[in-house]
C-alpha cells in the first residue's frame, strides 16, 4: 500500500465501492436469467463510476440501497418483482411436520410415518374388539363356563370391530368424532387401573 | 397516511408520462443514460430515480422506440448512447397529441373544481 500515491487511495476505495454496489444489485437480481441480468446491468459501472466522479456522498446515499435500486430496475423495466426473501422467524409448520413424517417412516422402512400407521390400521380395530371382549367380561365377572365363550366372542367383537373402522372412514366428521369420543371411553378403565398399579 | 398516498400519487404520475419524457429529451439530440437522467432532472423531474431511467430505456428499446450505439468514454466504460426510430418519432408524434388533449381535460376539470 506504501507505493499508492496519495490521489490513489481514494481511487482504489471508490472502485471497491462501486464493485460492492453492484454485486449488491446483481444479488437481488439472481432470480433472473444470466441474460437478461446482465442486459439490465450494463450500463451501471459507468453510471456509478460517473456519480461518484461527481463527488458529495457515498453511492448508498445518492442511489438508494442496491436492493431498492434492483426493485426500481425491475419496476421500470416491466419486469416482475423479485421473490420476497421470506422471514426466517416464522417456521414452517407443516413442512416441519412432512419431514418429521418422513424421518419416522424411513425407521420403519416406509416413506411416510402416516403410510405405516394406515397399515397398522387393521391391527388396531383386532385389538380393539378385544379390549371391549376383555372389559365386558371382566364386568359381568368371570365364571367357569363364560370362559369357553370368551375365545369366540373375542373373534366375533373383533370383526365386528374391524367391520366398524372400515366403514368409519366413509363416515362424516360427526360420527368419527363421536367414534373417537367412544373409544376414548373404551380405554378409560384400562387407564385406571394402569394408574392404580402404579401408584 | 397522507403523505404515503401523495407520494404514490405523484409516481403514478411519473409513470404514465416518463416514457413520453424520455422520448422528447432524445428527440432533441442523442444521450447516454445518465445524461438523459440529467437533462430531465434540468428540465424538472427532479424524483427520477437513476434506476428508473435505465428500466424505462430497456423497455422503449425493447418496443422498437430506440436505438442504440456504442461511444467510447475517455474515462471509465463505454458510453451506450440511446437515439429514436421512426417507430420512436411516431409515438412521440402520437404521445404529445394524447398528452394535450389529457392536459386539456384535466385543466378544465381542475379550473372548474376551484371556481366557489
Amino acid at each position: 500500500m506504501t507505493n499508492l500515491g496519495t490521489d490513489s487511495q481514494p481511487a482504489v476505495n471508490r472502485a471497491m465501492e462501486a464493485s460492492a454496489y453492484l454485486a449488491g444489485v446483481r444479488a437481488a437480481l439472481a432470480d433472473l436469467p444470466a441474460a437478461l441480468r446482465e442486459d439490465l446491468l450494463e450500463e451501471l459501472p459507468g453510471h456509478l463510476a460517473e456519480v461518484q466522479a461527481e463527488g458529495a456522498g457515498s453511492l448508498v446515499e445518492r442511489l438508494g440501497s442496491p436492493v431498492a435500486y434492483a426493485a426500481e430496475l425491475r419496476a421500470s423495466a416491466g419486469l416482475p418483482p423479485g421473490p420476497v426473501p421470506s422471514a426466517p422467524s416464522t417456521v414452517d409448520y407443516r413442512e416441519l411436520a412432512r419431514r418429521c413424517d418422513e424421518a419416522a417412516g424411513r425407521l420403519a422402512g416406509y416413506e411416510k410415518g402416516s403410510d405405516l400407521l394406515r397399515d397398522l390400521l387393521p391391527g388396531w380395530w383386532v385389538l380393539r374388539g378385544v379390549f371391549a371382549t376383555v372389559l365386558l367380561m371382566a364386568t359381568i365377572g368371570l365364571h367357569w363356563y363364560l370362559g369357553l365363550v370368551t375365545v369366540p366372542l373375542a373373534v366375533v367383537m373383533a370383526m365386528v370391530s374391524v367391520r366398524i373402522g372400515r366403514a368409519s372412514r366413509t363416515w362424516p366428521l360427526p360420527a368419527k368424532m363421536i367414534m373417537i369420543g367412544l373409544n376414548g371411553l373404551l380405554s378409560l378403565p384400562y387407564a385406571a387401573s394402569l394408574l392404580s398399579r402404579l401408584s | 397516511m397522507r403523505s404515503t398516498l401523495r407520494c404514490v400519487d405523484t409516481t403514478q404520475l411519473f409513470k404514465g408520462v416518463l416514457d413520453l419524457a424520455v422520448l422528447a429529451v432524445l428527440r432533441e439530440e442523442d444521450g447516454y443514460g445518465y445524461d438523459i437522467l440529467r437533462r430531465l432532472r434540468a428540465a424538472g423531474m427532479s424524483e427520477i430515480g437513476d434506476a428508473t431511467i435505465y428500466g424505462t430505456l430497456r423497455r422503449l428499446f425493447a418496443a422498437g422506440y430506440l436505438t442504440t450505439y456504442v461511444v467510447p468514454s475517455e474515462a471509465g466504460p463505454n458510453r451506450k448512447y440511446y437515439a429514436l426510430t421512426l417507430a420512436g418519432n411516431i409515438q412521440l408524434h402520437h404521445g404529445s397529441k394524447v398528452w394535450r388533449g389529457f392536459t386539456e381535460t384535466m385543466n378544465s376539470l381542475l379550473g372548474e373544481r376551484k371556481k366557489p
